[in-house]
């Protein structure tokens, strides 16, 4: 285990408030743009560069970035405010329909073999 | 005739006396004259006593006073001097004394005195300095606790309030430890943390957090290719880059940003930190550049107070890894210091693109920081290395490590390998809320290279393979790119994927080693057609 190098407050420069509140830890960013322009911030440049190769929820890359949420918030809001973002809400689940019952087999399969 | 007679008898007399006399009177002058010759020379001598006596007499004053300047002007001067050596300890009161037996003695008096102040000096700053690096040690360890709650709390909450209190903790907890880093290593020991091999960018943005306004540092990276700092000498780095920021935000005005460069040199990497602050003046320069070589022994009493750890511990780091650090004054008449790595502490990292040279890039890919990579002997000619080291998955294989271009397989033969937090991504949103469920129902459920890939990284555990990021420039630059990223095909990924293990697999069969079972699939001949 590595001790940690960077920390958080360094990507934002210490801001820990997003400049926007609709953000949730499942809603789905997406890039607005094919390449990472240059004048980003690192940790806007890492955004953007995680999420070139598809949309992902806000949690996942957080968990890529190895940051926590609040920062990650901050920067995607900056990055959404300057147009290099595409932001969406969760879908909803959908009450009637169940989960496919292989895919849950597999994952307790999953489960048990982690122990 | 009574008249003569007596006049003979007279004359007799006369003549008798006369005879006596002649015969006795030279010896008798003799004899005179020879006292008269003792008694000179008797006061001849008595005059030379007497000098040699008035000029012991003065020597015995002038050796009083010469122990009484020794004890009351010499003694103490010699003692300042081992505090300040710029006071001059003073000669002999008398100029005659310097030469002789009793001057000398004096001298060893000196010596031997300046001898003893020595050794005790060095006795007691050596047990404030050991006092100093038991302290240190533990608490470093406690700060590194500290961090590690503090970086927990952060990741289970996310208000943002609780946030800002905890960053600010979490630099302040950043800021002590630079202290104590510092403090420790003046004192002998080293910088108390051992990291894996760290890039160079990562390195300085690393540092330049452990400082105050850290926001003033901007740093511009020109380095060519990504280059790694070796592990034993990565966190030393840090702690030097993180002195030289702090002395230059310290020394500069609060509005004046603080700019560092990284350079590639021709037999290592170059790390120059300028500023546009109030600089130093000869005597300080000098004081500096003595203390960066790192070869005196340093004191703690020397170094002012409170003590000025900055320069004394970049010396350390200096000496025992070989590091280069000069300063200067820089354009802005500020400083100008320059931290040369030696080539034998780097490791070129091979597996991505060359970053942009103008715009701070602290890390080498968007998703693994610090992915293990095979270290590649850092030569310093630049570009042909990267892709004949990095896109042959072949080549790779026997050391054990994932190539960093690849996403998610793992080649079978290294499960083992060093997982990224990348390949690894958290299945904790609930299945039915994907965006596009679709993905899930996977007709091809079935297929062995799904199911490889699929079981891969987490034993077992059914991973959503869609809109994963997936690094893979080669993929990106020699297919054309799909109409739109964002609906990009999963099972198309998949089996890219999956002939691309294939082929890795077959490729270690053809060298000896266990083969892997190698289905055949129309992917894999596209895959190979690709290459």
């Amino acid at each position: 285990m590595n001790r940690r190098l960077i920390p958080p407050y360094v990507w934002t420069g210490g801001r820990t408030r997003p400049s926007r509140n609709v953000l949730d830890r499942l809603t789905v960013l997406r890039a607005a743009t094919d390449q990472v322009p240059a004048s980003l911030s690192p940790a806007g440049r890492r955004v953007l560069e995680i999420l070139l190769d598809g949309a992902l929820p806000l949690a996942e890359v957080a968990a890529h970035l190895s940051l926590p949420v609040s920062f990650v918030k901050v920067v995607v809001s900056d990055l959404f405010d300057e147009g290099w973002l595409i932001v969406r809400a969760p879908t909803p689940a959908q009450d009637d329909r169940m989960p496919d019952q292989q895919l849950l087999e597999r994952v307790i399969r999953g489960l048990r073999a982690l122990q | 005739m009574q008249i003569p007679a007596a006049a003979v008898a007279c004359l007799v007399v006369a003549s008798v006396a006369a005879v006596f006399l002649a015969v006795l009177w030279p010896p008798r002058r003799r004899m005179v004259v020879g006292l008269r010759r003792r008694a000179d020379t008797a006061d001849a001598e008595l005059a030379v006593l007497r000098g040699r006596l008035s000029e012991a007499e003065r020597r015995e004053q002038m050796m009083w006073a010469e122990i009484g300047h020794l004890a009351k002007t010499r003694m103490p001067a010699l003692a300042r001097n081992s505090r300040h050596p710029h006071i001059r300890v003073p000669g002999p009161l008398q100029p005659e004394l310097a030469g002789g037996a009793a001057g000398a003695t004096l001298d060893t008096v000196l010596d031997q005195a300046t001898r003893a102040i020595l050794d005790e000096r060095a006795r007691i700053d050596g047990a404030a300095q050991s006092a100093m690096r038991g302290a240190t040690t533990k608490l470093q360890t406690m700060c590194y606790q500290m961090q590690t709650a503090v970086d927990e709390l952060l990741h289970k909450y996310d208000d943002p309030d609780l946030a800002e209190k905890l960053a600010a903790l979490d630099y302040l907890n950043e800021q002590i430890l630079r202290r104590l880093q510092a403090t420790r290593v003046v004192c002998g020991a080293g910088a108390g943390l051992v990291r894996t091999k760290t890039l160079l960018p990562d390195l300085v943005l690393g540092a330049s957090s452990r400082i105050p306004s850290y926001d003033r540092v901007r740093i511009d990276n020109h380095l060519p290719r990504a280059v790694a700092v070796a592990d034993r000498a990565a966190e030393s780095v840090a702690v030097v880059v993180a002195e030289l920021l702090a002395n230059a935000v310290h020394h500069s005005h609060g509005s004046l940003p603080v700019e560092v460069g990284l350079h590639q040199a021709h037999n290592g990497a170059v790390v120059v930190v300028n500023d546009a602050g109030i600089g130093m003046n000869a005597d300080e320069f000098g004081k500096a550049r003595r203390l960066l070589t790192g070869e005196a022994k340093v004191f703690l009493s020397e170094l002012g107070d409170p003590p000025a750890t900055g320069f004394a511990a970049i010396g350390q780091l200096c000496k025992q890894f070989g590091f280069k650090v000069s300063v200067e004054p820089s354009h802005y008449a500020g400083i100008k210091a320059v931290l040369f790595i030696p080539g034998d502490l780097l490791h070129a990292v091979s597996g991505d693109a060359p970053r942009s040279l103008i715009t701070p890039s602290p890390a080498p890919t968007g998703a693994a920081p610090h992915l293990p990579t095979a270290p590649v002997p850092y030569v310093p000619a630049p570009p042909t290395m990267r892709t004949a080291s990095s896109q042959s998955p072949a080549s790779m294989a026997p050391l054990g490590f994932a190539p960093a271009s690849f996403g998610s397989p793992v080649a079978p033969s290294a499960p083992m390998a060093p997982v990224p937090p990348a390949e690894a991504p958290p299945t904790a949103w609930p299945v039915s809320q994907a965006p596009a469920p679709e993905a899930v129902d996977d007709p091809h459920a079935a297929d062995p290279a799904a199911e490889a890939e699929a079981g891969g990284t987490l034993s077992g555990l059914p991973q959503r393979r869609h809109r994963r990021p997936e690094r893979s420039g080669r993929h990106a630059a020699q297919s054309p790119p799909p109409p739109d990223m964002y609906h990009r095909d999963p099972e198309d990924a998949a089996s890219r994927m999956g002939a691309l293990q294939r082929g890795t697999a077959r490729g270690r069969a053809e060298i000896g080693e266990e083969p892997a079972a190698t289905p055949a699939d129309d992917a894999d001949q596209s895959e190979r057609d690709s290459r």
